[in-house]
């Protein structure tokens, strides 16, 4: 095997490989701002100027591929005026607009001069004004006098999304990024030129102003808008998310992550803390005690006409496997239910990169629970003809997604169906329903979704949930044990096993343990 | 770790005896006791002031209430940056940033306000400011409050307040009452 020595460690490769990969590999840390590991390299940005023993001149590392006994040097007094050089160089016209600029905590600028600069600026001359509000497109606002010219965003452009939307327009210090006439930046991905962005130049209308990033806590997690199940990382301040960033996994969504699922960050915010009950005497939901309203929903479950056919039940498809295994266990074991009503959203956009037209992460893995527990699907028609004609008097829901929620709430309204919610927001269907229970959202919950490609993976609790709020786990065995039966279901661990032992597609997989980056379905 | 190795002083026998040692101590208690009920206004130990019909002078150091500057032309100079709030130990300082309308100045606060009963009046807010728009200058005291909420001040409160005699002009504070009537932020 060839290899080079970087700082004096002997470093393995294969033919082809860079610099700057080769010490990535190894922890060897060589700054850079115009490279991406993804997109091609324009080696424009000189920050990653490393000296090669035998060459007269400093050579960028991100472009230089590695040659056999090479000896490269990241560290040298050469090295290290340069980099200091090139920061001369790149602050001659950027303001110093760290008060208000977004990046301000993750600005590589920012980090990197405290690092390796740290010098006063020789320059006399006045800055170079450029604009400073320039909107791109419907989430794009660029500020060109903090643009450093990386070209990052250009080629993301070019290179991922597939449309040319952005060029580089005049030359030298007046060069600015911008957008063809008439082309707005709006392409579907055009948010990931703001996390590709090195500096505060390009900023996302949505989040611009609205926190200070060393204020959020960031977590990991799926994103919920569609069955492709980005990875993300859930950003948030005291349990309010302000902000989706694509996380790095090679298999589902590389480093990217499409505006529509990034934005979908807010709907989540609305979250319900309290128990609600309605009566004939309260014609609009109110909050309720917590015991009272699982009372109420114990009491409705006890009657008579609460047992199939007359109990139907219906489970959202953004519900965690653990949920749906529990709740599919209660209604087959306790009551007999046998068949099972979707709550789903219609099918959305999808193209031929991340973008799936099914709108709901976790459909797979409640197929494949459904399906190896017996139990069989209630079409919606259906579900709707057996509300009308009064055949189900009873419905207990979980989950508020979904697309058919309003039609079956205004059928069951007109029926005089009773509905037991169990629910983490208000929807059509907490509006009508005679209880509603306050479950965790999905960002404050432990499970697994699985995703389109059958890929099982992890949420991760980003933050506690508010109030009265519980898993849905927690209120269906507890609803359960009311009525005396004996669910031997009583954490997460035993839930966990019973899917281990019951469901075959999960036997392999140890669900309490699934690495980041998830694991295939055998 | 330091480790600092105190020799015990031994006790005299008459100490080990305990109790007249506290009959010692509550004497010099009484002794200040009666000092200042009946003592001399001048020497007693403990001085009061019967504010506020008599005031003392502070040091010249004393900062006293916060107050917000403003640019020239009226607006806030505050740019919402939330270095203030981050810097403040007692986490008094909340910010809400709002888009501006000019987009020369892009950021300014929406909402400022100062938790004046969490305030520990440190002045890390001042020092950390970087547009020099937080200021503790004004060398008047934060008034007393008759609720909690009263003691949330919000921006154009705080923006109303004259800074001391010496402290330069430029900023604008001086002319609050024209401003505040205005309503300008
Ligand atoms: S990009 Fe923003 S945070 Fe970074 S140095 Fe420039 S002004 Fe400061
Ligand atoms: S806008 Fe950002 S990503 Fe694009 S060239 Fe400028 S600094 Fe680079
Ligand atoms: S003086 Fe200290 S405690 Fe008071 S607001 Fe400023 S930083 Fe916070
Ligand atoms: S007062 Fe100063 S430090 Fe505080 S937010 Fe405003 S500009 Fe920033
Ligand atoms: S990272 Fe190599 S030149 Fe920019």
């Amino acid at each position: 095997m060839p290899y080079l020595t970087i700082d004096g460690e002997r470093i393995e490769f294969e033919k082809g490989e860079t610099i700057i990969r080769a010490a990535e590999r190894n922890n060897i840390e060589i700054p850079y701002y115009c490279w991406h590991p993804r997109l091609s390299v324009a080696a424009n940005c000189r920050m990653c100027l490393v000296e090669v023993e035998s060459c007269p001149k400093l050579v960028p590392a991100c472009q230089t591929e590695c040659q056999d006994g090479m000896i490269v040097n990241t560290k040298s007094q050469k090295v290290k005026a340069t980099q200091q050089a090139v920061h001369e160089f790149i602050l001659i016209n950027h303001p110093i607009d760290c008060p208000i600029c977004d990046q301000a905590g993750e600005c590589k600028l920012q980090d990197y001069y405290m690092q390796w600069d740290k010098t006063q600026s020789r320059m006399q001359d006045a800055k170079v004004n450029k604009p400073r509000h320039n909107r791109l497109g419907p989430y794009i606002i660029y500020n060109a006098e903090r643009c450093i010219m990386c070209t990052l965003c250009v080629r993301f452009m070019e290179e991922i999304a597939g449309m040319r939307q952005l060029g580089i327009f005049n030359r030298g210090d007046h060069s600015e990024i911008d957008i063809f006439s008439g082309q707005p930046l709006d392409h579907p991905y055009s948010l990931n030129t703001v996390d590709i962005c090195p500096v505060g130049a390009l900023t996302s209308t949505v989040f611009r102003f609205k926190q200070r990033v060393w204020n959020l806590k960031r977590s990991a997690s799926i994103c919920n808008h569609c069955a492709r199940g980005c990875n993300i990382y859930i950003d948030q301040r005291a349990g309010n998310i302000y902000r989706f960033i694509p996380r790095e996994n090679e298999a589902v969504n590389q480093s990217w992550l499409c505006d529509e699922g990034r934005l979908a960050y807010s709907q989540t915010n609305q979250r319900l803390a309290h128990a609600l009950i309605k009566s004939s005497s309260t014609p609009e939901p109110t909050v309720s005690d917590c015991n009272k309203a699982k009372q109420r929903a114990v009491d409705i479950l006890a009657k008579p006409n609460a047992v199939p056919p007359h109990l139907g039940a219906m489970l959202s498809l953004h519900a965690t496997c653990e949920e749906a295994y529990v709740f599919i266990r209660l209604l087959r074991d306790v009551f007999g239910v046998t068949k099972i009503a979707l709550l789903e959203y219609n099918l959305g956009t999808q193209d031929s990169f991340l973008r799936l037209a099914d709108k709901n992460p976790n459909r797979a893995g409640i197929m494949i629970i459904i399906k190896e527990l017996g139990v069989t699907i209630f079409d919606n028609n259906e579900l709707l003809n057996a509300i009308t004609n009064n055949s189900i008097k009873t419905l207990i829901v979980l989950g508020h997604e979904g697309d058919n929620a309003e039609v079956v709430a205004k059928t069951a309204a007109k029926a005089n169906t009773n509905i037991i919610h169990l629910t983490s927001a208000r929807g059509p269907l907490s509006e009508v329903a005679s209880v509603t229970l306050p479950i965790l959202a999905w960002p404050s919950l432990d499970g697994v979704w699985v995703n389109a490609d059958l890929r099982a993976q992890c949420l991760t609790p980003a933050f506690t949930g508010e109030g009265d709020s519980q898993p849905s786990y927690n209120w269906l065995i507890n609803i359960a044990t009311c009525l005396g039966a004996n669910f031997n279901l009583n954490s997460i661990e035993t839930i966990r096993d019973q899917i281990t032992q019951q469901i075959t597609a999960f036997a392999k997989i140890n669900l309490a343990n699934i690495p980041s980056v998830g694991v295939e379905l055998a | 770790m330091i480790i600092k190795v105190r020799e015990r002083t031994k006790m005299s026998a008459y100490e080990r005896l305990y109790l007249p040692e506290v009959f010692r101590g509550l004497g010099v208690t009484l002794k200040h006791l009666f000092h200042n009920l009946f003592g001399n206004h001048k020497t007693r130990p403990l001085q009061t002031v019967r504010y506020p019909e008599q005031k003392l002078n502070y040091p010249e150091r004393f900062r006293g209430q916060h107050r917000l500057l403003r640019r020239d032309n009226g607006s806030t100079r505050c740019v919402a940056c939330y270095l203030c709030a981050t810097a403040c130990p007692a986490y008094c300082i909340h910010i809400v940033a709002g888009e501006a309308k000019d987009p020369k100045i892009e950021k300014y606060p929406t909402s400022f306000t100062i938790d004046m009963l969490r305030c520990i009046y440190c002045g890390l807010c001042v020092e950390a400011c970087p547009e020099d728009a937080i200021r503790m200058d004004t060398g008047i005291h934060t008034k007393p409050f008759l609720a909690r909420s009263d003691a949330v001040m919000g921006h154009l409160e705080l923006l109303a307040f004259p800074g001391q005699k010496d402290t330069s002009l430029p900023y604008g504070a001086q002319e609050y009452r024209v401003l505040k009537n205005t309503e300008k932020i």
